[in-house]
């Protein structure tokens, strides 16, 4: 059985909302130029990589946006990934201060969701690093009626609005996805970006670089949106034969599954075979499930996993959410609609309602709802708080990322300018770059000369 | 994509500690019998309605113009 091993990466695009009731008009732009004022003054730029080895900036559209580091497990990832939010949250406070300054008093909301109010739409990435081949069209296409159906376990849920009334869906980014596979981001977004950017050794790896998932809130959500794809990813890497699910049309599928939150909706297959999503969701797991011990090796962390799709899958077949209330972000979120909707006594499209939904989303800890549902004990936490606090500012020690956090830390300790992306380190003026193009290793003798050098520098 | 940095953790060091608990607005008192393990559904039922208690005030104020306020050019 194989060690299995691989590097994970998530990015999110933050929703920037500044909420400055009577001030004057204010861009999403200038608000995201008041909330970098610290990196910038810290950086000299509104894009760095920080010394957890994760890379914070402002994307397209004024989104702040977080990159974890390269992980090579699901807990790092997820500790890194939380850090993400405290990061860009310990923005805030000056970046409203200073539009306070600027004359605009108002409080600056992130949400770590999907859709602003109008609509837009903005992502969570999710990276796995896969061994090049040759058929990686072919090989990416087999995984998108997994990416199309996951939803249903791993959507973030949302109220969906239309002119005949509100429903609940399971994912806020379907109604975004305009293609299956395509290098294109923002003109046509495709599920699988084909982007040949593996950051790595390219003659041995690329990337798979999903965008068709909703960010997730809840820990255990995200352990089983980045699980359950690798373990796909795994039988895939191994030729395992996979059950053959094409869709006949993706776009209509992907809309199809998120907008029935019974469940009972059907999809048309290319065979002409009509199956439901818990249907196929449940084809792969049972898959997956008669993989492990030989392909997949055991561990808790699996059994984890598996366990928590199987009672995703039965929450929605059986309309149980409460087989998963505390777990998967789609139905934390319809029982705290629903509740609050009792008491409200009020149509679902109430502004009420959509108020509580950003709240959820909202990655503060005294305004969003998120932690305040964390420290009541219903929703559940897969690593502890101290992980994330230290993944605040120390990178994974087990890959490529120690060795970029440790470069970060000392260049910055000693005052030198610097040059720093995924693959390369590099002092200003220095004549060598050191370039790192296996993200698996964590130890390299040119980096340990490099800090060495720094510290002499400082001590001297 | 490569970036300039300097000195300083500005960034990081001013990032204030997490873990904050919150009341949960439900009273007890020591002298009280032990209740009875009640099914966890009951207690989470309680938890989460002494939650919207909380929030509700803050969830009601000018929600439209709030949730309408919150419009921002797409990502990727």
């Amino acid at each position: 059985m194989p060690a299995a091993r691989r590097i994970f990466g998530l990015e999110t695009e933050f929703g920037l909302h500044l909420d400055a009731p009577g001030a004057r008009s204010v861009t999403p732009e200038e608000v995201a130029g008041h909330l970098f004022h610290s990196v910038v003054r810290w950086g000299r730029s509104s894009n760095v990589f920080l010394t957890n080895a994760s890379r914070l900036y402002i994307d397209v559209g004024a989104h702040p946006e977080y990159a974890t580091a390269e992980c090579d497990s699901l807990t790092d990832l997820i500790a890194s990934d939380k850090a993400g939010e405290r990061i860009v949250q310990d923005l805030v406070a000056e970046g409203e201060q200073r539009l306070r300054d600027a004359g605009v008093d108002g409080t600056i909301h992130l949400y770590k969701n999907n859709t602003d109010s109008a609509g837009n739409s903005y992502g969570c990435h999710e990276n796995y690093l896969v061994r090049r081949r040759a058929d990686f069209r072919a090989f990416a296409s087999a995984l998108l009626p997994f990416l199309i159906t996951r939803q249903i376990v791993t959507g973030a849920g949302t109220i969906t609005r239309t002119p005949q009334g509100a429903h609940y869906s399971f994912s806020p980014r379907a109604d975004h996805m305009w293609e299956g596979l395509s290098s294109a981001t923002t003109r046509s977004r495709p599920m699988i970006n084909t982007r040949d950017e593996p950051h790595a050794n390219a003659e041995l790896y690329r990337r798979m670089h999903v965008i068709v998932g909703d960010s997730t809130m809840a820990e255990p959500t995200t352990l089983l949106k980045v699980g359950a794809t690798d373990l796909m990813l795994r039988l895939m890497e191994a030729h395992v034969r996979l059950p053959d699910l094409t869709l006949a049309n993706e776009m209509q599928a992907i809309r199809a599954v998120a907008h029935d939150i019974t469940g009972a909706a059907t999809v048309e297959l290319a065979d002409g075979r009509h199956l439901t999503a818990v249907e196929i969701q449940q084809s792969y797991l049972d898959v997956v499930r008669a993989h492990v011990g030989d392909v997949i090796e055991p561990t808790a962390e699996v059994e984890s996993i598996l366990d928590l799709w199987e009672r995703g899958i039965r929450a929605v077949r059986e309309q149980n959410p409460s087989l998963v209330d505390t777990e998967l972000d789609w139905a934390i979120k319809w029982r705290l609609i629903q509740r609050y909707q009792a008491r409200l006594g009020c149509r679902l499209d109430d502004p009420r309602l959509a108020r509580l939904e950003l709240a959820f989303h909202d990655v503060s800890p005294e305004r969003g709802l998120y932690h305040r549902l964390v420290s009541q004990g219903l929703v559940r936490t897969v690593v502890e708080d101290a992980a994330i606090e230290r993944a605040r500012t120390v990178a994974p020690q087990s890959t490529r990322a120690k060795l970029r956090g440790a470069f970060v830390e000392a260049a910055s300790a000693s005052g030198q300018d610097y040059t720093v992306d995924w693959v390369h380190l590099k002092l200003t003026g220095a004549s060598k770059t050191v370039l790192l193009k296996d993200p698996f290793r964590h130890e390299d003798a040119r980096v340990d000369t490099l800090l060495e050098s720094l510290s002499a520098d400082e001590r001297g | 994509m490569t970036r300039r940095a300097t000195t300083a953790s500005a960034a990081r060091s001013r990032l204030p500690g997490m873990g904050q608990t919150f009341s949960s607005g439900q009273p007890y008192e020591d002298d009280a019998p032990e209740p009875a393990p009640a099914p966890a559904k009951a207690e989470s039922t309680d938890a989460l309605d002494s939650l919207l208690d909380e929030i509700d005030d803050s969830l009601q104020t000018n929600a439209e113009q709030f949730v309408r306020s919150f419009v921002q050019k797409g990502g990727q």
